[in-house]
């Protein structure tokens, strides 16, 4: 359950936080649908392959004004799209690319629309074009993505850190599903050395996490047995799901911290490098039946003390009579910096 | 005032009323006889004469008392006077001698009452003769009864109206008119003896008195206009004084004690004053006068029970509330409970929506200025409160008859009540826990005309925790969080140059203590710190009264926290309310550990102010003012502000005043704006420029009164949150907050309110506003969270005798903006659905509406009241969705249902 915008001014905490306490105790809410529940055409992810392109020496003129594709290598953007009421349908879809200082691309200062080629590559278009339709299968929303350098700079510019600790450029893709439009945004990091923003010697670029295998009820399930056979589960039955990630998953990395500009020092801020640990979050999604968690590991909250962060299982529930098709599920891996990858397998119930 | 009678010390005779008899005579030898004796009676035989035979003794039919000297009593003289008495063949008395007396004046006596002795006829040999005998006749002095006359009723005159009726003996009478419940007296009560046709007044302590009654049984009447009239029926008994106390029932049973000094001079634009029943009895309140005040024009509703003041459009902080003159740091208890202060302790309540004089400070909005009551009192009284959340004691007493303390102590319940009606519904997990207690003690001391002292005290405790812990459950949420102050606030009132000046000094101590914790997160805020206040006028001449006054308020505040710290760094792919929380193109992080933090810094304000009340012609005035005022705030920031104001109110006829008022206002940034951590220690004073101008109408009555004002209010260098980040050569720093905040307000208001009468009270309020204020830096500004179009508010209260009354709130509100919620955005960084908003504020939450109903029964009694009082609020129930909820995709929506019908049960008794 969201609350939906509450329009609170920033200085009247203290009633926000009286209306939020009364709002998460009252008893009477409504009962919405859980997210992990696929029950028609969902965005589940988006994976950018790499999530991040780092340059030690900057490119030439890769952030100087200009015309063209920007002196950087294509990243390729790989959609997670599902329908079970038709699994093998084709979508129409497109896609923009804009300017990171909104949520999104529909509030951006800047976006310009990106075109497919046959080469799947895409690019930006002029920005008062209009964007063109893609139509393929859900498998097949996907394209290699190359910035112009007209993108770079408006981006630079649009960003509140100036490109401090990496460059963020936008890209969202809309599904149509007749009248409906299904976004996702996501946000590629471009890391370069500014005068403000120097890489740290043994800074590497972040990696996509991945997923080993599944465990279900301690059984192993790797990729491969998964795309080979199917699990079959009795009606009602419970089963405890529990992803594994690949060794190496989970990266250690440097950031720069800022420094005490601005009039006042501040006491504990001093300029430097810092080493920090990604927290892998795992989210499941399933088309039938019903899970405990639809999400588990994370880093938590020091407000909060939370089982699941450490207990990455989420448990299953099979429907009580058999579907007659194969249940799909998805299992998703979440770096805390852009990276992502998934699962996804069939089970049988009968 | 006039008594009956003179009284006088007397001494009281008791009459020597032995019956004697006895007699012998001479003749017969032997025994001697004895006749028929009374009880006290003394007898003496004396021995017969002659030889003839006494065959029949006389017998002593009409005994006659003796007046006893009064020369001989008052020397204390008594004895036995023997007297030889003839009697004739009748029984008569022909000839009677004293033979023996202790006093001249005594034989005298009894010679006289002898003489009209009759006798039954003797016998002697069977036939009635003549006799000669003695008689002995005792004088006897008892203790005198003496009255015990208060000295008021010595020394009281007969008055005009007063006539005592001759009484055959002086008995005394005493009593006492009280008024039935509250055992006041009631001075000038008429006393009747219906009987007598006797009349008397009370005296100004209720005490009448009739120092001379004969014995017997009387009907005695006490009349008062207000009350209903008594008659009792007296016995006065010989030896005894009588005592009445009468406690006479109100005709209209009035609980609240007004005393009314006059009309109180309005110098404001928009000062409301709510007081007597006003503060206690409107419903939905729960009996807690500053709630009251958000019924009144220009204040929005807050969601639910919260007790927040939105004063024209303006966040609670924005507002200041005092008691006396002096800042409260806390108004009211956590989750919607009652405000810190006592409702026994507080006289008045003064709402200030606007333009408030130059004695309030540190505020850009509105003010309220609690009254706290006089506790000079001339008996003890008190009151017992209980309802479902908490129960409540006062009790105040005089000391001396200058001295009166007073004391009240309120607890919570709740945390006993509340944790099993969690766990029998479907929120097993979560458990509330709040807990709060305050007190207040006044010790008030009358000096010389119409000084005071006073040291009051008053503090508050409230703390909150929130647990989830079922087994179950995969989060446990503990978050722990308290607020507790105390104050001491000395209070000098004097006037000066004979009268023509007044001035009030007020020192005062506090001690403040904030804290939270949640997990290993922990913040303790310490304040330690104190003031002075004065507040004084002198008038110039009939045409001109100066006002100035020095306020200022110093705390040394320690932050000791353990809190995760902002990380500096930035990550560019982060989700938007992940683990870094930061705004579109990621934010810092945050440590995973907590650090330690200790920040102390001195914080306050010093202030003066200097002001003048004009009459400029018998129809203007003009109050001019201006405040001066250096502010301490984080980090080490001292700035000073000049803020001049000005009232003018313009008499149009007996009935009619226009009025207009303009003025600046200036508070420092909040402590979590400026203070390095999580603020920016640049922030400079927030300013208001307040303009309001109405008009002020009595209608029909003197107690109906329309207030109409328009007014305008514009905000500038308020602290705005912005994304704005400083890149420097070292590095960058985000600025996180700015003083370039902008707001604005403006609006009508209307309120038709009838003052507090014996039978009834109520008010119809309308504010018809506008609010906008920038919520970030760079936006243009947009409508306050709490921007109600419409509010209309109607109270009322009336009393229908026999003790009920019975109170309505009715109240029609204009939802709270709400943005267009136009679908969801899936963040393919965090796998989190942010909204795809509308235009923001384009629509409005639905329309409010809520009935509040409050019914109160009392029962008086000769020496305490009792009530209990029925509070049911939305008693139809109505669902007033507080906020839209969605799914998580936003895609669905379902209310976040408002107050469901809520009934509250009180019982109070008082003495």
């Amino acid at each position: 359950m969201a609350a939906g915008p509450v329009n609170v001014h920033a200085r009247g905490w203290g009633l926000g936080l009286g209306v939020a306490v009364v709002a998460s105790l009252a008893a009477c809410t409504p009962d919405f649908e859980a997210s992990w529940a696929v029950r028609d055409l969902r965005l589940l992810a988006v994976q950018a392959e790499p999530p991040e392109l780092l340059y030690r020496e900057l490119p030439p003129e890769l952030l100087s004004a200009g015309e063209g594709p920007a002196p950087v290598d294509p990243v390729r953007l790989t959609a997670l799209a599902a329908d079970p009421r038709d699994p093998e349908r084709e979508v129409e879809w497109e896609l923009w690319a804009c300017t990171p200082e909104a949520t999104g691309c529909r509030e951006a200062r800047r976006r310009w629309p990106l075109g497919l080629d046959e080469a799947g590559r895409c690019q930006p278009l002029a920005e008062d074009a209009a964007a063109p339709r893609q139509r393929s299968g859900l498998a097949g929303i996907t394209c290699d993505f190359v910035p112009t350098l007209a993108l770079l700079v408006a981006s630079l510019e649009a960003d509140p850190y100036r490109g401090f600790g990496g460059l963020p450029v936008v890209v969202e893709l809309r599904l149509f599903d007749g009248q409906q439009v299904v976004p996702v945004f996501k946000r590629l990091a471009y890391t370069v050395p500014l005068p403000y923003s120097p890489i740290p010697a043994g800074k590497e670029a972040n990696r996509n996490p991945e997923l080993a295998a599944i465990e279900i009820d301690g059984v192993r399930w790797t990729r491969e047995r998964l795309a080979a056979e199917l699990p079959r589960i009795p009606v009602a039955a419970k089963r405890e799901l529990l992803p594994v990630a690949a060794d190496g998953a989970k990266e250690s990395y440097l950031v720069v911290t800022t420094g005490a500009a601005g009039e006042r020092a501040d006491p504990l801020r001093a300029p430097g490098v810092q080493q920090l640990e990604e927290a892998l979050s795992y989210e499941f999604y399933v088309t039938a039946g019903a899970l405990s968690h639809g999400r588990t590991g994370g880093r938590g909250s020091t407000f909060i003390t939370d089982k699941k962060v450490t207990d990455l299982t989420s448990t299953w529930t099979a429907p009580l009579a058999a579907p007659g098709l194969p249940i799909r599920f998805w299992v998703v891996v979440r770096d805390d910096r852009g990276g992502a990858s998934w699962v996804s397998f069939s089970a049988t119930v009968d | 005032m006039a008594f009956m009678g003179n009284p006088r010390r007397n001494l009281r005779r008791l009459s020597a009323a032995l019956a004697p008899l006895a007699l012998a005579w001479a003749g017969l030898a032997g025994a001697p006889t004895a006749g028929a004796q009374t009880d006290a009676a003394i007898r003496e035989q004396v021995t017969p004469k002659a030889a003839p035979r006494l065959t029949k003794a006389p017998v002593l039919l009409r005994f006659v008392e003796a007046d006893y000297p009064p020369v001989a009593q008052q020397r204390g003289i008594a004895g036995a006077v023997t007297l030889d008495v003839t009697l004739d063949a009748a029984g008569l008395v022909t000839a009677a001698t004293v033979l023996s007396a202790p006093d001249p004046s005594l034989g005298a006596a009894a010679l006289a009452a002898v003489r009209r002795f009759v006798f039954s006829p003797a016998e002697v040999d069977g036939q009635p003769a003549a006799l000669r005998l003695r008689y002995v006749y005792r004088f006897v002095l008892q203790a005198p009864f003496v009255p015990r006359l208060p000295a008021w009723l010595e020394d009281a005159v007969t008055g005009p109206g007063g006539a005592v009726a001759a009484p055959a003996a002086p008995e005394v009478v005493v009593g006492r008119v009280r008024e039935q419940g509250t055992r006041l007296p009631l001075a000038d009560a008429a006393i009747a003896f219906p009987d007598l046709g006797l009349e008397l007044r009370a005296d100004a302590q209720g005490r009448f008195g009739v120092p001379r009654l004969a014995p017997g049984l009387y009907r005695v009447r006490a009349v008062s206009p207000t009350h209903k009239p008594e008659t009792v029926e007296a016995a006065v008994r010989p030896g005894e004084q009588t005592t009445i106390t009468f406690y006479l029932e109100p005709l209209i049973d009035d609980p609240f004690v007004t005393v009314v000094r006059g009309a109180r001079r309005q110098t404001s634009v928009s000062r409301v004053t709510l007081a007597g029943r006003e503060l206690t009895t409107v419903p939905g309140t729960f009996g807690d006068p500053v709630r009251v005040v958000q019924n009144l024009p220009g204040l929005a509703r807050a969601p639910y029970i919260a007790g927040a003041l939105l004063i024209r459009g303006a966040a609670p902080e924005d507002s200041g509330t005092y008691l006396d003159g002096v800042e409260i740091p806390q108004l009211f208890h956590f989750l919607g409970g009652p405000s810190v202060l006592n409702p026994e302790f507080i006289e008045r309540v003064d709402y200030y929506a606007g333009n408030a004089d130059a004695r309030y400070g540190r505020l850009i909005a509105g003010a309220v200025d609690i009254s706290s009551r006089s506790t000079q009192t001339q008996r003890l009284r008190g009151s017992v409160d209980l309802n479902l959340l908490n129960a409540a004691l006062f009790v105040a007493t005089p000391v001396t008859e200058r001295v009166s303390i007073a004391a009240a102590v309120r607890r919570s319940y709740i945390d006993a009540l509340l944790p099993p009606i969690l766990a029998a519904s479907s929120r097993k997990a979560t458990t509330v826990v709040p807990v709060y207690y305050d007190y207040q003690g006044r010790v008030e001391v009358r000096l010389r005309g119409t000084d005071r002292l006073s040291l009051l005290v008053f503090g508050s405790d409230d703390q909150l925790d929130i647990a989830t812990n079922e087994p179950e459950d995969d989060t446990a949420f503990d978050f722990g969080a308290k607020l507790r102050f105390h104050r001491l606030v000395a209070t000098w009132q004097r006037s000066f140059a004979g009268g023509r000046g007044s001035a009030r000094l007020q020192p005062f101590l506090g001690v403040e203590n904030v804290g939270f914790g949640a997990g290993a997160t922990r913040v303790d805020i310490l304040s330690l710190g104190g003031g002075l206040r004065e507040d004084a006028e002198l008038r110039l001449g009939p045409a001109a009264l100066l006002r100035w006054g020095v306020d200022v308020e110093l705390r040394q505040a320690s932050f000791d926290a353990q809190i995760p710290l902002p990380v500096p760094y930035r990550n560019p792919a982060a989700p938007i309310g992940g683990n870094d929380g930061g705004p579109p193109g990621g934010g810092s992080g945050l440590t995973a550990e907590v650090q330690p933090v200790r920040v102390d810094q001195l914080l306050g304000s010093v202030g003066g102010y200097l002001g003048a009340i004009l009459e400029l012609t018998g129809r203007l005035q003009v109050l001019p003012s201006v405040r001066v005022e250096g502010f301490f705030y984080y980090e080490k920031n001292l700035r000073l502000a000049v803020d001049p104001r000005l009232t003018a109110r313009y008499r149009l006829d007996t009935a009619t005043v226009l009025k207009g008022g303009a003025g600046l206002y200036t508070k420092a940034p909040e402590p979590q704006e400026s203070n390095a951590f999580t603020g920016n220690p640049n922030l400079v004073l927030a300013h208001a420029a307040q303009f309001s101008a109405g008009v002020e109408r009595t209608l029909f009555v003197p107690e109906l009164l329309l207030d109409a004002q328009l007014y305008f209010n514009y905000r500038y260098d308020n602290p705005v949150p912005t994304e704005e980040v400083i890149v420097g050569a070292e590095g960058v720093r985000p600025r996180r907050w700015v003083s370039d905040g902008e707001g604005s307000s403006y609006g009508l208001e209307l309120l038709l309110k009838h003052d507090v009468t014996r039978r009834l009270y109520g008010w119809v309020a309308y504010t018809l506003s506008w609010a906008r204020q920038q919520q970030l830096a760079g936006d243009p500004p947009a409508r306050f969270a709490f921007d109600q179009r419409h509010i209309l508010t109607l109270v009322g209260s009336c009393r229908f005798g026999r003790g009920w009354e019975t109170g309505l709130r009715f109240r029609l509100v204009s939802g709270r903006p709400r943005t267009p919620v136009l679908g969801g955005l899936l963040d393919g960084d965090g796998g989190f659905y942010t909204p795809i908003l509308g235009a923001e504020g384009a629509g409005d939450e639905p329309l409010f509406h809520q009935l509040d109903l409050r019914v109160e029964k009392s029962w008086l009694f000769d020496l305490w009241r009792f009530s209990v009082y029925l509070d049911v609020q939305n008693v139809y129930n109505a669902e007033n969705p507080e906020a839209t909820l969605y799914d998580y995709r936003f895609r669905e929506t379902g209310p976040l249902r408002g107050l469901p019908l809520l009934p509250t049960l009180g019982v109070k008794g008082s003495f």
